[in-house]
């Protein structure tokens, strides 16, 4: 099958094309996203840029890296894992542990109104698999890179990434989305589930080039006293998407999403998430804060979603954004939908600009206004960042987030 | 189930006291709705050629509409073509004097507690009646018009003062604005006007009352508010309706504007009929309600939304001149089987706009309550300012509270702030009240109504003990 464009798949396969009426993709610029094609995965035979290499071995472990939707076998290294880590691509996986591909791909996602994810799982059957046994800690991060690499206009690449830890395990995953081209993109989902007491440290860096578009998806399954905490960096892309559904079904299982994105030029940096807690006793934090630079725009749309008999429920979610030009344009919609009696639920969300008070202190103080700016949007991208426990990622993040400081 | 639970259930149960329906001699047109349904509700008001232009353009438009089918609300499908657009009591055609009112409509309204006869009243509040579709009586005209101020109904406007209606007729909430608004500017029916000369005080508070009386009617009403520059007024809406099987359908449309330093307060308590606890019967309550700010003017929305089977509705304010002020204050319960997806759309266009936003909902039996509201900064709105404060309350396990705003932001100058709590009466809350002696209903009353207060507080008096009264009775039986 050769690549087709969107309204194409529409047609063939009976999809709706999301629309500015349909509350997700409010926001989208769609007429960049009527332009994206989609087609099975062939690798691509354009060279690396040599940043690339360099990006991606400056964390050390294990790692798989796709391109085009296609294993890199030469970058990827699944040499000397460590014990109760078993990673491995799906065409492996399709071998070993089918069932474990039989839960990503039976996606609860209703397909009819979410094309892309259609789309992903249709020409998405590539892309790592990351299992650790009961009870094991892996200390060292793995790490997931895919890089879109398109040899024709708009065509976009679809892969997939498996997360399972099972009862007590623990582990750090990483997932790097970058790209280059003058268009196209990249459309990844993630499936995590985290079985009863398990531990998941999880970053996505979503970093593909300003021409480019990510579609991202990550659904997590939590089971019992389960923690899931989860720090996306949204940076690149023309338009650059995730979208998060998070399922606390255990007893007391918690999880924390904090959220970064910093827009410049005509970026449209979007995250849509929903929370919901399906058990009793579970603990739910979003932070998400966005700095939002010349005609950039900035979208949150987040969900705490709290299901019947899901008493105890203790949920918060926040949203703040920094305007920093008299172009950018920030739409925050934090939503409640509670239908427990037994709740603490809340939400907040604000819009402003840089506190002129800070900034005149800092002036005061001799420091030239270019440089307190500086001092001041850092400090607001700290927040986020310094969520990130392990020191070597925080580093390695902090450097990413500084390019797109300017 | 606790017991808690069990009294919140037997509250929630309380009946509507307001459900009896009065034999009136009524004047319907048969169920239907064509052009023809247009021409023969204009033409029974005596309508100059303009106004049916403008109704006929309005149905035009509105058969090219689809329903709205976002608000977070489970609709039973409208039969449009089975209802009644045309429902008046017969009686003499022309009032001299409140004394000519058809005596049942004056018992109605007397059991409905409303002052119409001028001698008992005590409150000094100019009252306009509404049964089903026609304006009965006007109080108050007398002194209203020593102060230049003209409050009538809208057909005598569309008569008496049709410059001042075509001028402003549609010119906030325009004819193809939604589904809603374009049936209601197709068939309104009556309504209310108001017209505050440039400099007046009011030197009363006005009110209407609306009561749908009729069975399979619906009720189109249309209110006018025009505030010259520098007046003030405050203005207050009531609405009832009997208890009936079927869901009848009020598809309002409110409009103010507010010119240059002038303040317009409007307060709403609706208490239409919310159906029984299985869901049967009640009001269906689409409105439309939107008011214009000029340069220095204020407009104040208060609502307590304690009825309908189903409140679609969301009072805004475009602040168009610089300076200008919009606030929403509102209570909104649902209990039953009640559905309310309310809120409001506050749209900054001027410089140094400011809005403020407190929303209360309240949640009981199998009521559905969702805040669904906009704030829109846009790119000319240098140094807004808004304020979004929404709480929800559940009273019980089988209902839902739902929270949805949309903030969306094109001036970085902006400072807009949204914060939302839900949460529940605790046991140990009103452990602590009726230890000291309270009743379980006293006690959960009183916290009821101190969850409700900064909105109360900005309800006139006489319509604070109202709402005060109505949210008891409403969640009466309901509440542990």
């Amino acid at each position: 099958m050769t690549a087709t464009s969107t309204a194409e798949h529409q047609e063939i396969a009976g999809l709706t094309y999301p629309t500015k009426r349909d509350e997700a993709w409010r926001y989208a610029p769609h007429d960049v996203l009527g332009q994206l094609s989609f087609g099975l995965s062939v690798g691509s035979a354009r060279q690396l840029p040599p940043a690339f290499d360099a990006s991606i071995s400056a964390l050390e472990g294990p790692r798989i890296v796709l391109i085009n939707g296609v294993v890199d076998a030469e970058r990827s290294d699944l040499s000397a894992l460590p014990v109760g880590l078993r990673l491995s691509t799906f065409e492996d996986a399709r071998r070993d542990q089918p069932e474990l591909l039989a839960v990503h791909f039976d996606s609860d996602v209703d397909l009819s109104t979410d094309t892309f994810t259609a789309l992903n799982i249709a020409f998405g059957s590539n892309g790592a698999v990351v299992h650790v046994t009961g009870g094991h800690a892996i200390d060292v991060p793995v790490q997931i890179v895919d890089i879109a690499l398109p040899d024709e206009t708009g065509s976009t690449s679809c892969s997939g990434v498996v997360i399972h830890l099972e009862e007590g395990a623990s582990a750090t995953v990483v997932e790097t989305r970058i790209g280059d081209g003058d268009f196209g993109g990249s459309n990844t989902r993630t499936t995590i589930s985290l079985g009863d007491q398990a531990s998941l440290a999880h970053i996505v860096l979503q970093d593909i080039a300003l021409t480019q578009v990510h579609l991202g998806r990550v659904d997590a399954t939590q089971g019992a006293g389960s923690v899931l905490r989860s720090h996306l960096f949204n940076l690149g892309g023309r338009y650059g998407r995730v979208d998060y559904g998070v399922r606390l079904a255990g007893e007391g299982a918690k999880v924390e999403l904090t959220g970064l994105y910093l827009g410049m030029g005509n970026q449209v940096l979007d995250q849509q998430v929903t929370v919901v807690h399906a058990a009793p006793d579970c603990t739910s934090r979003q932070s998400f804060r966005g700095i939002l630079d010349d005609e950039s725009t900035g979208v949150f749309n987040g969900g705490i979603d709290v299901r019947p008999g899901a008493d105890g429920t203790d949920a918060e979610q926040s949203n703040d954004n920094l305007l920093l030009s008299d172009r950018a344009e920030a739409n925050t919609q934090p939503r409640l939908e509670i239908l427990a009696d037994q709740v603490a639920c809340k939400h907040g969300a604000t819009v402003g600009q840089l506190d002129t008070d800070a900034l005149y202190y800092l002036r005061t103080r001799g420091i030239p206004e270019a440089e307190a700016r500086r001092l001041l949007v850092g400090g607001f991208a700290d927040q986020v960042v310094d969520t990130v426990d392990n020191e070597i990622l925080r580093t390695w993040i902090t450097e990413r987030v500084r390019r797109h400081d300017g | 189930m606790s017991e808690t639970l069990r009294e919140i259930k037997e509250l929630t149960d309380a009946s509507y006291e307001y459900g009896f329906s009065t034999d009136l001699d009524t004047d319907i047109a048969p169920p239907g709705l064509t052009e023809d349904t247009v021409r023969l509700i204009s033409g029974k008001k005596d309508e100059p050629e303009w106004l049916l232009d403008w109704r006929l353009k309005a149905f035009a438009a509105w058969k090219s509409m689809d329903e709205p089918d976002w608000a977070k609300l489970e609709i039973h499908p409208i039969d449009y073509q089975s209802l009644s657009y045309w429902a008046a009591p017969t009686q003499k055609p022309v009032l001299d004097s409140m004394d000519d009112v058809d005596p049942e409509i004056r018992d109605m309204f007397d059991k409905l507690g409303i002052p119409l006869h001028e001698q008992k009243m005590l409150s000094n509040v100019a009252v306009d009646a509404i049964v089903d579709s026609v304006s009965v009586t006007t109080t108050f005209k007398m002194t209203l018009a020593a102060a230049g101020v003209i409050f009538c109904s809208f057909s005598e406007a569309v008569q008496d003062h049709p410059d001042l209606v075509r001028e402003h007729l549609g010119s906030v909430v325009p004819v193809r604005d939604n589904f809603f608004a374009a049936l209601n500017s197709a068939v309104f029916s009556d309504g209310s006007f108001c017209y505050i000369p440039a400099g007046v005080r009011c030197p009363m508070e006005l009110s209407t009352y609306f009561r749908i009386n009729s069975q399979n009617t619906g009720q189109f009403e249309r209110t006018l508010i025009i505030a010259e520059d520098d007046s003030h007024v405050s203005y207050l809406e009531g609405c009832t309706a009997p208890q009936r099987d079927e869901n009848q359908l009020h598809a309002a449309v409110v409009e103010l504007v507010a010119k240059d330093r002038s303040e317009i307060k409007y307060s709403t308590v609706q208490n239409w009929y919310p159906g029984d606890e299985n869901g049967v019967g009640g009001i269906y309550n689409f409105v439309t309600k939107r008011g214009r700010a000029h340069t220095d003017a204020k407009i104040s929305w208060t609502q307590v939304e304690t009825g309908s089977a189903i409140t679609w509705k969301y009072p805004s304010v475009i602040l168009q001149g610089d300076r200008s002020v919009g606030e929403f204050y509102s209570v909104a319960l649902s209990s039953k089987r009640q559905q309310a997806d309310t809120g409001t759309k506050m749209i900054h266009v001027g410089a140094d706009t400011t809005s403020s936003i407190i929303s209360k909902g309240i949640s009981a039996g199998h009521g559905q309550n969702t805040y669904r509201g906009l704030v829109k900064v846009l790119r000319s709105a240098q140094n807004a300012r808004n304020y979004t404060q929404c709480d929800s309350l559940l009273l019980g396990s089988e209902c839902g509270a739902h929270t949805i705003p949309y903030i969306e932001v094109k001036n970085p100058s902006a400072q807009v702030e949204h914060e939302a709590s839900t949460s529940t009466v605790g046991e140990d809350q009103l452990f602590y009240c009726r230890q000291r002696g309270m009743t379980e209903e006293d006690a959960m009353s009183m916290i009821v109504n101190g969850f409700c207060r900064e909105v109360f507080d900005e309800l006139p008096m006489e319509f604070a003990v109202e709402a005060q009264r109505l949210l008891s009775v409403s969640l009466e039986g309901s509440v542990g």
